[in-house]
């Protein structure tokens, strides 16, 4: 059954969709998807050029989008990017958090700092731009936001104590901005993929650890940007209007299981 | 359409959420068996979509019936894509007034009856290349529900055969996810159910709405369709945000006093 679906009218229409890092990898898989659904789409990312190239190819294929520079960890930046996008676009309606990143590191060498900055970026971040975005969604009563978080939020992987505690984090977030949000009809829900297979993880696919990773995820594959994009498009969608405060695993089946190895 | 051309088993689809998904899958463009102990109201779903639907009388708890509901979808279109399993019975009743009786009949229809029909569409979908499997647990799935022992404990046993086919079958590409719906207004909620306790529901719900039996359909599509291709596994709530939240939060908090 794996026939590819026949393509839905567009679900997004009247949509305008902030995707922070949305410049690259999961994040440009989500912008690419919401601009064919319908939306109009701010790249909000640092890298300015990369951000600009996703625009070029989103218009060229007829959509609508817009590149916004801001670093998600200053409130003043974030503030003035989503000022920016209700000039160029209209008040922001979809939100997704997708910008992140992790360091790998044992906690007994634990670098000066790294705690600060990965909570900053993978917490902090999606913090100020909820925070930026709320006014307009309580203001019209209603408006999703989704974070992108990880099978870091949901279970720990090892020599990454600040990436899993900020990840475990915003999904405490998810969830009690769904509570606070819910009168508004805003609603708030995360998305836990796993490894998903962007340019850097192709390269490194012979590596013994990623052959190894591949053993414990049921389908047997990593996810691709458009498989977690697709799930952000349904809890984004008029088709999940009753579901607020969840947790949604893409992971293959990941982190459902125990046994660190599901093939004989 | 989402599921142009797939073949959909859907059990208790004789009314309710079942019907619900019975009837937006066929919309969706996919064949469905509408299977149902109610032999009428299978039979009167299916008439109302049409040529693309068979009814089926089943008991899902008698396994010669769903050995045989699965070779009617077989022979009527070829194969099975998809199996969503909704028929499912719920009581209240203190606990220490269940009989033994009770009990078995709540796990056998809600738990066994499921592993039945997983097992016998499994089957056709290994032998297929793969499928989708979405279980209709339920928030007693996955949190204690007083007065519902049985129900909890069954429900609870629904995401756990969930998490395991998951796991065991996603070698064959079969993916098997469950929704944990909050209190949706079924006949199966309206017939057991007083007004009184709905509004009482209903103001614990941050969404402020109970839900409907179409919102479940749609996240039913979603995880039955291609759209969800890596999602498995998946114990989604589709509940108005009411597993999010503390059971502590107090009236006073909801009301914004």
């Amino acid at each position: 059954m794996q026939t590819e679906i026949v393509a839905s009218s567009a679900r997004l229409r009247n949509a305008v969709a902030v995707v922070t890092g949305g410049a690259s990898g999961i994040g440009h898989g989500i912008a690419t998807e919401f601009a064919l659904e319908g939306a109009a789409v701010a790249i909000l990312d640092l890298n300015r050029p990369m951000a600009e190239e996703v625009v070029s190819e989103i218009k060229g294929k007829g959509g609508q989008a817009v590149a916004v520079t801001a670093d998600v960890t200053d409130q003043g930046q974030v503030d003035k990017a989503i000022q920016s996008v209700a000039g160029q676009l209209g008040d922001t309606t979809v939100l997704v958090n997708c910008a992140g990143l992790n360091q790998f590191a044992s906690v007994e060498e634990l670098p000066d700092g790294l705690w600060d900055k990965i909570l900053a970026i993978n917490l902090d971040g999606p913090w100020h731009v909820s925070k930026a975005v709320m006014p307009a969604m309580i203001r019209k009563r209603s408006g999703r936001i989704v974070n992108i978080v990880s099978a870091a939020g949901v279970r720990a992987i090892p020599k990454a104590v600040p990436y899993s505690s900020a990840k475990h984090g915003l999904v405490g977030l998810t969830r009690s901005l769904a509570l606070d949000l819910a009168p508004y009809g805003v609603n708030v829900n995360c998305i836990c993929p796993s490894t998903v297979e962007t340019p850097l993880v192709k390269q490194a696919v012979n590596s013994v650890f990623l052959r190894e990773m591949l053993k414990t995820i049921p389908l047997g594959r990593f996810g691709t940007p458009r498989d977690i994009a697709r799930a952000a498009v349904f809890l984004c969608s008029s088709d999940a209007d009753w579901i607020t405060g969840v947790v949604l695993p893409v992971d293959g089946g990941l982190t459902c299981g125990i046994r660190a190895h599901h093939f004989e | 359409m989402r599921l142009k051309d797939h073949v959909a088993i859907v059990t208790g689809s004789g009314s309710g959420m079942g019907e619900a998904v019975a009837r937006l899958f066929a919309e969706e463009g996919a064949n469905v068996l509408v299977a149902d102990l109610n032999a009428s109201a299978a039979q009167s779903v299916a008439t109302h979509i049409g040529k693309r639907a068979r009814a089926v009388e089943v008991d899902i708890t008698q396994e010669p019936q769903v050995v045989d509901m699965v070779k009617r979808a077989v022979e009527a279109f070829g194969r099975v894509d998809i199996l969503v399993n909704c028929a499912g019975m719920a009581d209240f009743r203190k606990t220490e007034d269940t009989s033994l009786e009770l009990w078995r009949k709540v796990l056998d229809v809600n738990l066994t009856g499921t592993f039945l029909c997983c097992r016998e569409a499994g089957r056709r979908m290994i032998e297929g290349g793969g499928g989708a499997i979405v279980n209709i647990a339920s928030t007693s799935g996955i949190s204690g529900t007083p007065y519902m022992a049985a129900y909890s404990a069954a429900k609870h046993g629904v995401v756990g055969l969930t998490r395991e086919l998951a796991t065991e079958w996603g070698k064959h590409h079969i993916r098997v996810n469950c929704i944990c719906p909050g209190a949706t207004e079924t006949s199966m909620l309206l017939g057991t159910t007083t007004e009184t306790y709905r509004a009482e529901r209903r103001r614990r719900v941050p969404l402020g709405k109970l839900g409907q039996p179409s919102e479940q359909a749609q996240a039913a599509l979603f995880l039955a369709s291609q759209e969800s291709s890596y999602v498995n596994g998946a114990v989604l709530c589709v509940d108005g945000g009411v597993f999010a939240m503390s059971p502590a939060t107090s009236e006073a908090a909801l009301a914004g006093e």
